[in-house]
């Protein structure tokens, strides 16, 4: 257990940043990331993975997919949005508030482009990963990620802020 | 926007962390998934129990519709004509008891204690301004800072117009956000709902399970958010105005009433003075960040036990210097109680519920002689992860 601790320890920081920057709420993100984490060792997935840090993210990710599908069409999603920003409210709010502002700013930006060109730009630039760490999680060849990259950021060279 | 901008304009300003419960909590969730294999039926018992589902679900399908089906219309079109009668109004005058200690701060609640009267005003006015008031402590809001008055203490607080002064009550100062979040859940059906009809009144109660990590349950029922509660809203029946609103925590299967609004008044003219900081007199005003700039930065890397111990040594020895370094909001009573103390024992510092810091027991012997053991609050959540004394003094 103590070596799972640890393991935990090493990737949480990372996946709910993650996480939090795909949903916009930090306690959706932190509760996904830590159905991650019980999803791993449950089913005993911990002891056998060779390249962890990928697969967290994968898992992660797929996750907040699901979570954000569930929320059925792009109106619903919005008005878990409204939501959230009410119920954030009940808890200690300014934290919570300068969050929900630095996701709001950036996803605006994000969703002017396709989605499988913002997904790159999150792995890219808001989890910092590099290529060859992107390639191995989406399962694509580098050139093809290379691709959605610039084709994103020549887009993005046209958005005023 | 060159490369270099839009590189910038992406990256995050702000690094989300886990929390500090985070760990704590997948141990929760694994102990869960435990005992829920360990409580996995029989596969002949499954089919017992869907056999009866099923025969129970053609009863209610042949003889009358679910209650859900009944309620979620009604429910959320009552909702939505209050939150419209609150936002028609200019102002609110809320008048109520809480069951909880004189002087403390507005988020403690506890079925141990007596009531207290509260009374809150706020003045729906761009920008906003409101007060809310209890014996031995006020917070006003003028429209530009809040100004927190504790009667024990020779300052007044000052801090910006979003300071969490007065905690969780912050929600009746936008009592129709309340009604938006019920509606929200009632669409969602996240709460259980009743409706009630009398001559004269629509009553909604809902019921909502506790949030946070009770692995230690110290802090279980000692707020609203942290208890499993009823709470109960009463309308006019003809314009479904917000007449009244009781808050219920469910404990060892009893409900006991820990909140009730005595009076609710609409467009009442308030005088001037009242959101005003010339109401506290004379008293000095400090403002928060003047309060924490005392932290001392070596302080940073220290357990929350040896936070403990740094604050009762100091008091121990009146250094009242090395006191302010974690505790900003001291007062010539605490010199007076907690001088030349003695330190007993520090305990294993613990986490409960949604509090972002820790518990840490304690056991002093005063200079009175009294021996006092309780729990000291230490939290070190804020952006420049200082350690400060939170509470439990």
């Amino acid at each position: 257990m103590t070596e799972f601790l640890l393991f935990i320890n090493k990737y949480r920081d990372r996946l709910v940043h993650h996480a939090f920057y795909r949903l916009g709420d930090f306690e959706e993100a932190e509760d996904i990331v830590q159905d991650v984490f019980v999803k791993i060792y449950t089913q005993n997935i911990f002891p056998k993975l060779e390249s962890p840090e990928h697969y967290l993210y994968r898992m992660t990710t797929n996750a907040c997919l699901d979570f954000m599908r569930k929320q059925k069409s792009k109106l619903q999603m919005q008005q878990y949005f409204d939501a959230k920003n009410e119920n954030s409210l009940e808890n200690d709010a300014v934290r919570n508030l300068n969050m929900k502002e630095e996701f709001m700013r950036i996803n605006n930006i994000l969703k002017t482009l396709p989605e499988e060109q913002a997904e790159v730009v999150r792995f890219r630039i808001i989890d910092e990963l590099s290529f060859k760490e992107i390639t191995k999680i989406l399962g694509k060849p580098e050139s093809t990620i290379k691709s959605r990259f610039q084709y994103a950021i020549n887009k993005l060279k046209s958005y005023e802020l | 926007m060159n490369y270099n901008e839009i590189i910038e304009t992406l990256k995050p300003k702000i690094k989300v962390k886990a929390s500090n419960n985070f760990t704590n909590n997948i141990i929760n969730k694994l102990n869960l998934e435990d005992q829920k294999m360990k409580k996995r039926v029989p596969f002949y018992m499954k089919v017992a129990v869907l056999i009866a589902l099923f025969a129970t679900s053609l009863f209610f399908i042949f003889n009358k519709r679910s209650d859900n089906q009944i309620l979620a219309a009604p429910v959320h079109q009552i909702l939505t004509e209050a939150i419209k009668e609150i936002q028609k109004s200019k102002s609110m005058r809320i008048d109520m008891k809480i069951r909880t200690l004189e002087g403390d701060n507005f988020e403690l609640i506890g079925t141990e204690y007596d009531f207290v009267k509260h009374l809150i005003k706020v003045e729906f006015s761009s920008p906003k301004k409101w007060r809310i008031e209890k014996p031995g402590r006020t917070v006003l809001c003028d429209g530009k800072n809040q100004y927190l008055n504790i009667e024990i203490m020779d300052y007044i607080i000052k801090g910006s117009v979003n300071a969490g002064f007065v905690e969780w009550l912050h929600i009746f100062l936008t009592p129709d956000k309340i009604l938006e979040i019920e509606k929200e859940r009632a669409k969602k059906e996240q709460s259980e709902y009743n409706l009630k009809e009398t001559e004269n009144q629509l009553i909604l109660t809902v019921f909502q399970k506790a949030q946070g990590n009770f692995t230690n349950d110290y802090l279980k029922n000692s707020s609203v958010i942290e208890s499993d509660n009823k709470r109960v809203f009463y309308f006019d029946k003809t314009t479904h105005q917000l007449l009244a609103f009781e808050l219920y925590i469910v404990e060892n299967g009893n409900e006991i009433l820990v909140m009730k609004t005595t009076e609710i008044k609409y467009n009442e003219t308030f005088d001037p003075k009242d959101f005003s900081v010339k109401i506290f007199g004379n008293k000095k005003i400090k403002d928060i960040e003047e309060l924490e700039l005392k932290a001392d930065k070596s302080l940073k890397d220290k357990t929350p036990e040896e936070i403990a111990f740094y604050f009762f040594d100091a008091c121990a020895q009146n250094d009242w210097e090395k006191v302010e370094k974690v505790y900003s909001s001291h007062s010539f009573l605490i010199k007076k109680i907690y001088g030349g103390l003695e330190i007993i024992e520090i305990g294993t510092a613990f986490q409960s519920g949604k509090y972002p810091g820790y518990f840490v027991p304690y056991t002093v012997k005063l200079k009175s002689g009294e021996v006092k053991k309780f729990n000291l609050a230490v939290r070190n959540d804020n952006s420049q992860k200082m350690w400060e004394i939170d509470g439990g003094i």
